[in-house]
């Protein structure tokens, strides 16, 4: 009876050690939340790059609001299913300083991973263990490529103005905006050696609209127009029009939704037998490629929209697999920046047109974005993938990368 | 002076009152006049176009005691699904307002048949009908909500002889239909006193699901002339889109105020004007989008208490003379009383 006892249990411990085996038939899917704020063509480029490309890749499921509000509110409220539903980590698009804080907090309470799409560090929840940063657009890139764009147009020798309606720059709620705003205002300055009354940090942050005030006024026009009221945007469109039309400007900027502003400034245009050129902030979408081809837009800051979005996937990833601490620097959450793309023409933006939409074509896919995960590279840090960034800022060096 | 002459005066007191004041105002910041070329004519017209097809639509509702929560969604639902529709068969320009005058019409008629079959309070079911309207056109279009941008044909819309000859066909319909019609004579008694209009045989019902119908039509031709400007008209949810249509309640309420001396119509036309050139002045004198829309607010919120206190003055006055009356009264039996004594005395 003892030898049949030992001989059953022993076969009960052989088969039991056998049962774990350190490498499972089946990983298990990482499910994290996407607290959108993206409408129209970018939200369709968001969900195709999530679920057909990061998701195979990196085995990850996606659970993507809806557009949110820019207020901490609609996050929080978005936290709270995500963590229902079993998500492991939010990768947050709510800029908005209260909106970063309280969702940093709700995660942390939760034990989610938690990283954000902007383009600053918020600093009162940097040190949060389970805030493992933020990915978005180069501030200094920013501003670097609307000063490279500017200095473009007016190095023909003659004088232009330029109205820009700066959207979120005053208080950098968005800081891309922010620097966007710096960029033209310093390019603007060294152009024509102006000397303003104020601060260029003091300018941008004007809540309220009005002509920028400097030593040259008389040959030299700035006009700045905030604005984040979108439930009557139609007001920064007539404000636009009313500058434009007095004939005092040649150039006009915009950080965001440059498309409503061009009904009006055709109108200007037509009144005024004159050519309004357009640069601002934009996607990778068929209406840039329009604008370009047929002389709309004069100059395209893109901002890849993707690239960030596959960088916070992988920083979600890797803190899932025990490799958080790689995504900070002494315990701080940490900035990483993507650089835009300046296209001043439709044989650039031809280079760039088809990226970042499809299956295969996206920026940051397949091997290169395995590259940014301990997938491929145990240790694998936040440096890194600031180094990878940085080699995309060409757009060269982009269609190479690609290749990988 | 004739009475005619004098209501067409007051009538046009107030945008030519506004105008010169704000007039003025700019010239002393900038050195020239709110009009300095066409293209601030043109501006005004549109928005002020647009603010009337609004404020007429707000008017079916509002001025039967309904607070229709749900209008800017149906606005948003009409015109991006009737949009979006017109483009996929390859239709443009005047097509869209059409498509979307159908829709508008369509999602009205289904709020004001929601009303009448579940009496649910009309400010409530507004915000969940509302909600709902918003997802369509957000599901729809997955997102994207309606755009415009480089679609041929669609000049034509943002044209402003056309925004001015619409909104003045608009207004026509709305005069003929509010004063010449059994609907309107019906609306009117409703208005006046529900019960009462129910049980002289008004059926209040159908009555309440039209008003429905022409409040969704109206607003979502607005919201197509909107999305012809601004090229694009993006889906909301969260009843974000109410505020673009409950806005035009201040041109509705002053329209209804300078239509004592004309008719609704015609009121509300000049109140969306006079409103327009105080907002275009704002906008000329560099007013923040914040300040502007506080600005706006406040002075709705007076003129709300102007009219509730409109007869104050003359109740004052009616009372300080019967009080005068009175005391001239007592003063004079007095003074006979005294006459009396003194002869009784004698």
């Amino acid at each position: 009876m003892k030898k049949v006892l030992a001989l059953v249990l022993a076969v009960v411990m052989v088969l039991s050690l056998a049962a774990c085996n350190n490498t499972p038939t089946e990983k298990k899917t990482i499910k994290v939340g996407v607290a959108n704020i993206m409408t129209g063509e970018s939200l369709e480029a968001i969900k195709n790059y999530y679920n057909n490309e990061v998701g195979p890749t990196l085995n990850m499921e996606f659970m993507i609001s809806e557009g949110l509000s820019n207020d901490a509110s609609g996050l929080v409220d978005f936290i709270d299913k995500a963590y229902a539903s079993g998500c492991s980590g939010i990768i947050n698009m709510i800029t908005g300083s209260e909106a970063v804080n309280q969702g940093a907090q709700k995660c942390e309470q939760y034990g989610m991973w938690f990283c954000t799409n902007n383009s600053a560090v918020a600093a009162d929840v940097a040190g949060l263990s389970h805030n493992i940063g933020h990915c978005g657009a180069d501030p200094i890139g920013m501003e670097e490529a609307y000063k490279k764009a500017f200095s473009q147009i007016c190095s023909d020798g003659e004088n232009h103005s330029v109205f820009m309606y700066t959207c979120a720059a005053p208080g950098k709620t968005a800081a891309s905006h922010y620097y966007s705003a710096i960029g033209v205002l310093e390019a603007m300055k060294e152009t024509y050696s102006l000397t303003y009354t104020k601060s260029i940090e003091d300018i941008v942050n004007d809540q309220n609209p009005g002509e920028v005030a400097h030593d040259k006024m008389d040959q030299i026009h700035i006009y700045l127009c905030p604005g984040m009221d979108f439930s009557n945007f139609g007001q920064y469109v007539t404000a636009c029009q009313t500058q434009l039309q007095t004939g005092n400007y040649d150039i006009f900027a915009a950080c965001a939704n440059w498309a409503s502003f061009t009904e009006a400034i055709k109108g200007c245009e037509s009144q005024l037998k004159k050519d309004i050129k357009i640069v601002g902030t934009m996607n990778i979408e068929d209406q840039t490629k329009q604008g370009l081809s047929d002389g709309t837009i004069d100059g395209a800051i893109i901002n890849p929209l993707n690239v960030a979005n596959g960088v916070l996937a992988a920083m979600i990833y890797n803190a899932v697999n025990g490799a958080s601490a790689n995504m900070k620097e002494a315990g701080t959450a940490q900035l990483l920046g993507v650089k835009p793309w300046a296209c001043m023409s439709a044989e650039e933006y031809e280079i760039i047109a088809n990226l970042d939409k499809e299956v295969g074509k996206f920026v940051l896919g397949g091997n290169g974005l395995k590259e940014l995960t301990v997938l491929t590279n145990k240790n694998v840090t936040y440096k890194d993938m600031n180094n990878t960034l940085a080699t995309l800022a060409d757009i060269q060096k982009v269609v190479e990368f690609m290749k990988k | 002076m004739n009475k005619k002459v004098k209501n067409i005066l007051k009538t046009l007191a107030f945008p030519v009152l506004v105008f010169g004041i704000m007039d003025l105002l700019v010239r002393l910041k900038t050195g020239h006049g709110i009009i300095s070329s066409m293209i601030d004519v043109q501006s005004i017209i549109r928005n002020a176009g647009i603010s009337t097809i609004l404020a007429l639509a707000l008017a079916f509702n509002l001025t039967s005691g309904r607070l229709d929560l749900s209008l800017g969604a149906q606005r948003l639902a009409g015109t991006i699904i009737g949009g979006s529709i017109c483009q996929m068969l390859g239709l443009s320009g005047v097509w869209l307002l059409v498509f979307a005058l159908a829709f508008g019409f369509l999602f009205g008629f289904l709020t004001g048949l929601a009303f009448v079959i579940t009496r649910v309070p009309p400010m409530v079911l507004g915000v969940g009908m509302g909600l709902i309207w918003e997802v369509i056109p957000f599901a729809f279009t997955g997102g994207k909500g309606l755009n415009l941008y480089g679609m041929q044909g669609n000049a034509i819309l943002n044209n402003t002889y056309f925004i001015i000859i619409g909104m003045v066909v608009i207004a026509i319909f709305c005069a003929l239909l509010m004063n010449n019609t059994r609907f309107g004579y019906e609306l009117k008694a409703i208005q006046g006193n529900q019960l009462i209009a129910q049980n002289s045989g008004i059926n209040i019902f159908k009555n309440a699901v039209i008003c429905y119908t022409f409040a969704g039509g109206l607003v979502c031709i607005g919201g197509m002339f909107t999305a012809a400007y601004e090229t694009q008209l993006l889906a909301g949810l969260g009843l974000a889109s109410n505020g673009v249509v409950t806005s035009n309640m201040f041109p509705m309420m002053l329209g209804a105020f300078i239509g004592l001396w004309s008719n609704d119509a015609i009121g509300t036309i000049v109140a969306a004007l006079t409103i327009q050139i105080f907002q275009y002045g704002l906008t000329q004198l560099e007013f923040s989008t914040p300040n502007t829309n506080a600005i706006n607010q406040g002075l709705f919120v007076l003129f709300l208490v102007f009219l509730a206190n409109k007869e104050i003055f003359k109740i004052k006055a009616r009372e300080k003379a019967r009080i005068a009356e009175a005391r001239e009264k007592k003063a004079r039996m007095a003074e006979e009383k005294a006459k009396l004594a003194a002869e009784s005395a004698n």
